[in-house]
């Protein structure tokens, strides 16, 4: 049976690796969540975000993987249903359940260093909503989720991230939200049912319309993690009572775009040693040799098993003069005799006798299922060390051509003495039987079925290259090609050769995976922060750019957009904040070349740095003149 | 000729083999007018199990017509004629200690149609194993010395005698001769000897393998 492995699956398991890589350093693990928090889905939308907002916490608070809760919030029937979702699936909770779950953010067990509040982050998609009112009546749904939390006797913290899809199909529902909102500074039921909102829409500041919430989910991860911080300063600026809305930019290693280009030259090269198709094992003379046939013609491993085993069979001279014989006339030891003279003089008792051996050896090996095994499993290894997978898939798809070869054994003389012919005639009758040696035809179909196993997931591993572009980035591309032509100079022969030696698909994932592990291994440009990597591949280019200063400018320049579209220039923001892992070059050249009113946030990884900027939205920015 | 195997066809049925009492003939039932292929195997083997190979094997072989074909050891074949049948008033057996089937034929083109016999008849069937009950004969082998032959010394050897008649249906190993710790094969060709010599001073066994086949 084949499993499917794809490119993709390659990729993936190559980021995954640099990602580990980054993370190794267990000394310097970036910050921790300082209170208790749950996040919170309000309905089938905002499900959605769980699998990037998830990953994004663990990604930064890996430590805290069971500790991190989420919950998803549905309306069936009129009844709210709840649902645990964890990495172990999603687990189905009564209102008990809610507050077991709240409960146990407390426990003794848990990592959070402050237990004096809980930070609530709900998560509200308006993609589905038909008119504010789909917005209003999650308002006393949120009350009673809060109230499940124990509000009364909780110090609960909580934000409203709310996904304001503002296309040009759903603009009258978002400019109603837009102007209900507006009456959050009054008090009205939005500011009853939660302490702030954030509010992100798909319509950024540049006009730009956003296809998915991938970048919004990004923010409101980032968001999360700045604000259940330590910092009295960041944390109330988040829980402060207002509407906010945020800019962000992201910077990272190019990982998928390296993952592509490292995983594709892997391929390329094991390509070349596939060889090509118009093989004929049949047509080498060294076959007989290669399928373990003696120049007798018999196989070696029956003849060993019948010199083990057989040969004991044999009656010693003294039991010959036993045998049958025409007449009571001769003198002479029987053991002289050549072997055709004595079959004919014992009245073809003696063949007969070789038989019966013969026959109780098949009886015993048709009854002996771990003496077959062990045969298949030898011939098995023999044909994977003499044959490559393309002449097994050949041979297999002959099958009769090989039994012919190993059934046809060259009849011994008869006219050595009796007994030293009756072993090689013993050799002979036990290769000539069509049923023993179908034990090791059995092999070489299993090996063929095996090659032609992995052909198909080879060939499905090339099929699915088609499905992913090519990197644009002829600078990524050049690099990193040459990166890994670098390493297959050096490691290239060992590789095709383990590869070509490969038989089984289970190998094969387990081989390609381990190589890329040694690819990352090989070159220290793989597991370096990102900044470096950048100005590596740039001095490479000799393109005369600083990368920290081109880092800065994507963070912090003129292409950094607000996620919403607002009627006036925002105030000076709440909070302007850097995410990256501090004590780095790149840290320091931005905490010396931006104002020093930047917080900046230790995540502990150095693949990726971003910029979060949080901006009060006044009622005035808010009201859109939507149609009540 | 081409023969081929087909599945039972009631109209020409072929069945209820069975020797004739005191007689070493064979009788059946069969459709009017319908011939029939008489197979031998050895005793309590099935024809049926082997008449696929059996077609293969009649292709290139030259049948005898008025006595059995060996068309492989141990299995014998006769085709008779519903004449031969009226005839010889059945058809003579080759040899006991063996299992018999009938299977009627028609023959149309070139081409011989066999066809499977009719299963779970409860009373009548068409096979037919016919045991047998043989003597040999082991002596020892002396010869007398002195001066009026009157000592009887032993040679070192003993005779087998084999009943004349066993030697055509017999199959090689049916029979073992035990001696000083051996099983040795007993063949058609000591059979048709008659009477082979064993060097040994201890009396030797002969055992049967054959279930149809009993010493006495």
């Amino acid at each position: 049976m084949t499993t499917s492995l794809t490119i993709q699956d390659l990729i993936r398991h190559f980021e995954d690796r640099l990602r580990r890589i980054d993370r190794q350093d267990l000394d310097d693990t970036g910050r921790e969540p300082q209170f208790p928090q749950i996040v919170i889905y309000l309905g089938g939308d905002a499900h959605s975000a769980h699998q990037a907002v998830s990953s994004n916490l663990l990604q930064i608070w890996p430590q805290y993987q069971s500790e991190l809760k989420f919950l998803w919030v549905q309306e069936e029937e009129s009844k709210l249903s709840f649902s645990e979702l964890s990495p172990e699936g999603s687990r189905a909770l009564s209102e008990d359940g809610v507050q077991e779950l709240a409960s146990s953010l407390f426990g003794t067990r848990m990592h959070f260093r402050d237990r004096s509040k809980l930070l609530v982050y709900y998560i509200l998609d308006t993609t589905a909503f038909l008119s504010k009112d789909d917005l209003l009546a999650w308002f006393p749904r949120m009350n009673r989720v809060k109230e499940l939390m124990c509000a009364h006797s909780t110090d609960i913290l909580d934000v409203l991230f709310l996904l304001l899809n503002e296309n040009l199909s759903r603009q009258k529902t978002a400019a109603q939200i837009r102007d209900h909102l507006s009456g959050f500074y009054q008090g009205n039921d939005v500011r009853q049912a939660v302490g702030s909102v954030l509010l992100l829409s798909n319509r950024r500041s540049d006009n730009a319309i956003l296809e998915d919430w991938g970048i919004c989910y990004q923010i409101l991860s980032a968001a999360i993690v700045l604000s259940n911080n330590a910092d009295p300063r960041v944390a109330a600026s988040f829980f402060s009572g207002s509407v906010m809305t945020a800019s962000y930019a992201r910077e990272e290693k190019p990982l998928p775009q390296i993952g592509q280009v490292v995983v594709k030259g892997l391929i390329d090269e094991l390509s070349k040693a596939v060889p090509p198709r118009d093989i004929r094992p049949l047509d080498d003379p060294r076959l007989p040799e290669k399928l373990g046939v003696t120049k007798q013609g018999t196989l070696a491993l029956l003849d060993e098993y019948a010199e083990s085993c057989l040969f004991a069979l044999l009656p010693s001279e003294e039991q010959l003069e036993l045998f049958p014989r025409r007449d009571s006339s001769s003198q002479t030891s029987m053991a002289i005799l050549p072997a055709r003279a004595f079959n004919e003089y014992t009245m073809g008792a003696w063949e007969q006798y070789l038989g019966s051996i013969v026959r109780k050896a098949q009886e015993k090996l048709s009854m002996d299922s771990a003496v077959r095994a062990t045969w298949r499993e030898a011939y098995r290894a023999l044909l994977v060390e003499n044959f490559s997978r393309e002449e097994l898939l050949y041979l297999a798809g002959h099958l009769q051509d090989v039994e012919d070869l190993l059934t046809a054994p060259k009849a011994p003389g008869q006219d050595a003495p009796v007994l030293s012919a009756a072993q090689e005639q013993l050799k002979y009758m036990l290769s000539s039987d069509r049923e023993v040696v179908r034990i090791f035809l059995s092999a070489l179909e299993e090996q063929g079925r095996a090659a032609q196993d992995f052909a198909d997931m080879w060939n499905s591993l090339l099929r699915s290259m088609r499905r992913i572009h090519t990197v644009r980035d002829n600078n990524i591309a050049t690099f990193y090609d040459r990166k890994v032509r670098h390493f297959y100079d050096r490691c290239g022969a060992d590789i095709c050769q383990e590869f070509a030696d490969m038989h089984d698909t289970s190998e094969l994932a387990q081989f390609l995976t381990g190589t890329l592990d040694r690819i990352v291994d090989s070159d220290e440009i793989f597991s370096s922060a990102f900044e470096d990597e950048l100005e590596n591949r740039l001095n490479e280019e000799a393109l005369p750019t600083d990368a920290k200063q081109y880092i800065r400018k994507k963070l912090t320049g003129n292409e950094v957009f607000v996620y919403l579209q607002t009627n006036f220039a925002l105030g000076e923001p709440l909070v302007s904040s850097i995410l990256l892992k501090a004590g780095t070059p790149l840290h320091n050249n931005l905490y010396n070349n931006l104002p020093p009113t930047t917080y900046y946030y230790d995540t502990g990884s150095s693949t990726t740095a971003e910029a979060l900027v949080i901006y009060e939205v006044t009622a005035e920015n808010l009201v859109n003149g939507g149609e009540l | 000729m081409r023969y081929q195997y087909c599945p039972n066809d009631p109209i020409r049925y072929a069945t209820n083999l069975r020797r004739e009492q005191g007689t070493r003939s064979l009788k059946w039932d069969n459709a009017r007018g319908q011939d029939v292929l008489i197979v031998q195997t050895p005793f309590e083997c099935s024809a049926e199990d082997v008449i696929g190979e059996l077609c293969a094997i009649m292709e290139r072989t030259v049948l005898h017509t008025d006595k059995y074909t060996e068309v492989k050891p141990g299995v014998w074949v006769r085709f008779v004629t519903a004449a031969d049948k009226a005839r010889m008033n059945g058809c003579p057996i080759n040899t006991e200690a063996s299992t018999y089937s009938v299977f009627s034929c028609s023959t149309e083109s070139g081409v011989c149609s066999i066809y499977a016999p009719q299963r779970n008849q409860a009373m009548i069937s068409a096979h037919c194993s016919i045991p047998m009950q043989i003597h040999i004969d082991v002596q020892e082998l002396t010869r007398t010395e002195g001066l009026f032959k009157k000592k009887v010394v032993r040679t070192g050897y003993f005779t087998l005698s084999f009943p004349q008649d066993l030697a055509g249906g017999y199959r090689d190993g049916d029979l073992l001769l035990r001696v000083g710790g051996l099983e040795i094969p007993a063949t058609r060709k000591m059979l048709e000897q008659g009477r082979v010599y064993v060097k040994t001073d201890l009396r030797p066994e002969v055992v049967s393998r054959n279930k149809g086949l009993e010493l006495i």
